[in-house]
């Protein structure tokens, strides 16, 4: 197996990642708040797909459409009803709020699921694209032009539109913005919002090919370590970071029993958090995180 | 405000809508409510003064008695009903289980007792050690045995308090170890050959066709969860493929479970490394499927797999982009027959089933045949008169002539190991339109390497 082929392997793994770790971004940049309930967010969110695509037989685009905006819903409705009202409360005390949102969300999102593994009706199966030595799946190249053009999106969004500069105003003081007549309030929203439908695109793809389960939310843990290594405020970071971790992995899960045998099985599975706890030494606030300098 | 407030709550109103209406009927478990049998007239003798008992059995009919007149057989059941690897198949061998004592009630019970099975008496382990040994505890004061404890290592966590208790089960495995007094195997009245067998006879079933296809020197690797029935199967494998002079496998790959936090990369990683023409599988259906699907993408397209009986399940159908590439490599050995098979045992099967609105499943059908040797316990309990657990575990020791309905052959736990052992088994091949989706392509057989096998210890791989 080729050196290409891993590192193929490892960008298609970070596109699922960045989707995921950039959920985590958006509602820390606007809010403070580290979200924890994204693992939920991106069940329900592909489940809404597997329903519409496979059960009402949408065309699989169209329950992805249905799906976006369920799961946006689900963020507006999560920010109003749940986090609104810890506004003003310690930063501390929301995020384990969030914690308790995501394991109500997750409970009612496996029950929905059930115990079978669940096909998305996706497009892609396991059909490849052979480029010489190097295998890529359709699904994988949807994942990484999906995380693309979401990238791009987010990035256009927040430089070109009034509300995008409005929650880049948000995210640098509240209170200035406050005063500029910025609507903080629909600012939380609409982060929470991005945040579902983003953890519904990681997914997405975490489920095609082959299929939606229980244990899918539990990819979402890795976008934690992505978002510590890049920077919890940065969406260039939350991209780097996802590279870094994925590529990092699959490289290990590669090559590792090959050459490094002593380490042990499943090695692989301690790396992300192994290059974390390596870039928090480092850096503590990640490699592209936004300094905090306290005066004393 | 106040707008704010009415707006909030019409969407969570709206959520809560689209859920309740996306609720799929498909998956939800069947494991409520069993369906009325229509109770035939009480017509059956009131339970025998002269029967002795203690824990686990009343003289008093069970909650909704079939038989009025019946005294009552309390059983438990500890499984994976929600979040492990097995719920997908643990579900419908426990519905199963509930439904073969259905049925023996609807008959007339068993010689003055009806059999129950109360959802309170049905606890979810969620395949843990742990849990299994709460939910043993919980029941072991109000039931006479276990009609299932689900998984090797979980039923070995409970063994020491099954030997205090005298408490007798079938289990929800096919653990070699079971066959053996000293693992606790006097406890535990198993059906089907144990995965060791299995394995045997699965590798020497496909050793025609991989010559065939990939030439006398094919190799061969192992994907397998730990312990387990990983290290039983997997061990069963690398016997087999030892005195079919293959040699050691390519790599053995111990898999941690998804559920657990596994991934499959380095699976993947191995898969693509080596080749191998041959890879036996023997994790949860879940791993398979990935791993597989995942060397496949990656370009390694010309192998074949074997797997486990657990290693299937019909629900990977359901991901019909995966169903070609299944169908094209995917060999499963399994202990009886499937869901079609025509024996009498089959038949009241799926006519239970069908009563009882269940879909097809390879888990119904073990559920069913795992059933039958406690059926038999409890009725040479009954005629000898006591039915206290000390008798009833005696009883076990001396089980002869286990009627399976045809589902598996009559046998016996008398006598040595080597003497009692089920050592045939079947093989199939993924056909997605079989109810359960497998079609068999060995009948019922028993290899020459496992009919000269000396089963001497359990076959663990660790």
């Amino acid at each position: 197996m080729s050196l290409l082929q891993v590192l193929v392997n490892g960008v298609a793994l970070a596109a699922i990642y960045a989707m995921v770790a950039l959920g985590f971004v958006i509602v820390f940049k606007s809010t403070q708040v580290l979200n924890f309930a994204q693992p939920a967010l991106l069940l329900l969110g592909a489940y809404w797909v597997v329903y519409f695509a496979t059960v009402w037989n949408f065309p699989f685009y169209i329950a992805i459409a249905i799906a976006v905006v369920l799961s946006a819903l689900t963020g507006v409705v999560v920010e109003r009803t749940a986090l609104r009202p810890m506004v003003g409360k310690p930063v501390f005390a929301v995020a384990i709020m969030t914690i308790g949102i995501n394991t109500v969300l997750t409970i009612f999102a496996l029950d929905l699921i059930g115990v079978n593994i669940l096909g998305m009706g996706d497009p892609w199966g396991l059909q490849t694209l052979q480029m010489g030595p190097v295998s890529i799946g359709h699904r994988q190249l949807a994942a990484i032009a999906t995380a693309a053009i979401l990238v791009v999106l987010l990035l256009a969004f927040f430089r070109y539109t009034r509300f995008g500069l409005a929650m880049r105003a948000s995210a640098f003081d509240q209170e200035v913005a406050l005063t500029a007549g910025v609507s903080v309030a629909a600012v939380f929203a609409v982060s929470w919002a991005l945040a579902a439908v983003l953890a519904m695109f990681g997914g997405l793809f975490i489920g095609t090919g082959f299929g939606l389960d229980r244990t899918a939310g539990v990819v979402a843990l890795k976008a934690l370590p992505v978002v510590v290594v890049g920077g919890l405020d940065s969406i260039a970071g939350a991209l780097v970071g996802a590279l870094i971790v994925a590529v990092a992995e699959t490289m290990t899960a590669f090559y590792q029993p090959q050459y490094a045998e002593f380490l042990g099985r499943n090695f692989s599975q301690v790396v992300p958090y192994l290059v974390m706890f390596l870039v928090l030494l480092v850096k503590p606030h990640g490699l592209f995180g936004t300094e905090e300098v306290e005066r004393v | 405000m106040k707008r704010r407030w009415l707006m909030a709550t019409g969407l969570v109103a709206v959520l809560a809508l689209v859920a309740s209406a996306c609720g799929d009927d498909d998956t939800t478990t069947t494991t409520a409510a069993p369906t009325t049998t229509a109770a035939p007239t009480a017509t059956t003798e009131a339970p025998d003064d002269e029967v002795a008992f203690d824990v686990g059995v009343t003289p008093a009919p069970c909650e909704d008695a079939v038989n009025d007149g019946n005294g009552c057989i309390y059983l438990g059941i500890i499984s994976d009903l929600s979040d492990g690897p097995f719920a997908a198949v643990a579900i419908p061998i426990t519905d199963a289980q509930k439904h073969f004592w259905q049925r023996v009630n609807a008959d007339g019970g068993l010689d003055g007792f009806d059999v129950i099975i109360r959802d309170e008496d049905t606890f979810d382990a969620h395949y843990t050690g742990p849990g299994t040994v709460e939910g043993f505890e919980l029941m072991v004061d109000r039931v006479l045995a276990f009609a299932q404890i689900l998984g090797t290592p979980q039923t070995q966590a409970v063994i020491p308090r099954m030997i205090e208790e005298s408490v007798v089960a079938a289990p929800a495995t096919w653990w070699s170890g079971w066959a053996f007094s000293d693992q606790g195997g006097d406890h535990i009245l198993e059906s089907g050959a144990p995965y060791c067998l299995e394995a045997i006879n699965g590798m020497t079933a496909m050793h025609g066709p991989m010559t065939e296809n990939f030439g006398e020197d094919y190799t061969w690797a192992l994907v397998r969860f730990g312990g387990d029935y990983g290290g039983d199967y997997g061990n069963g494998a690398i016997i087999a493929a030892a005195l079919m002079e293959l040699g050691e496998p390519l790599f053995d790959h111990l898999q941690t479970s998804f559920a657990a936090g596994g991934a499959p990369d380095e699976a993947v990683g191995l898969i693509l490394t080596h080749r191998p023409d041959l890879i036996v599988f023997v994790t949860g259906p879940r791993e398979m499927a990935t791993i597989t699907g995942g060397a496949f993408t990656a370009g390694h397209q010309a192998f074949q797999v074997l797997g486990a009986a657990p290693t299937w399940n019909v629900g990977l159908l359901q991901i019909a982009e995966l169903v070609p590439l299944l169908e094209a490599v995917y060999n499963s050995t399994i202990p009886w027959g499937g869901w079609t098979t025509d024996t009498p045992g089959h038949r009241a099967m799926r006519d239970a089933a069908e009563a009882n609105e269940t879909t097809p499943n390879g888990g119904y059908v073990a559920g069913w045949v795992w059933s039958y040797p406690i059926k038999a316990l409890l009725e040479a309990a009954i005629a000898s008169g006591d039915l206290t657990r000390a008798n009833v575990l005696a009883v076990a020791g001396s089980l002869a002539g286990v009627d399976y309905e045809g589902m598996l052959p009559t046998r016996s736990y008398v006598g040595a190991v080597n003497d009692q052992i089920v050592r045939s088994s079947l093989l199939a091949r993924v056909h997605k339109e079989a109810p359960d989706g497998l079609r068999v392509v060995a009948p019922e057989f028993t290899s020459p390497l496992a009919d000269g096998f000396d089963l001497a210890a359990p076959c663990d791989l660790g």
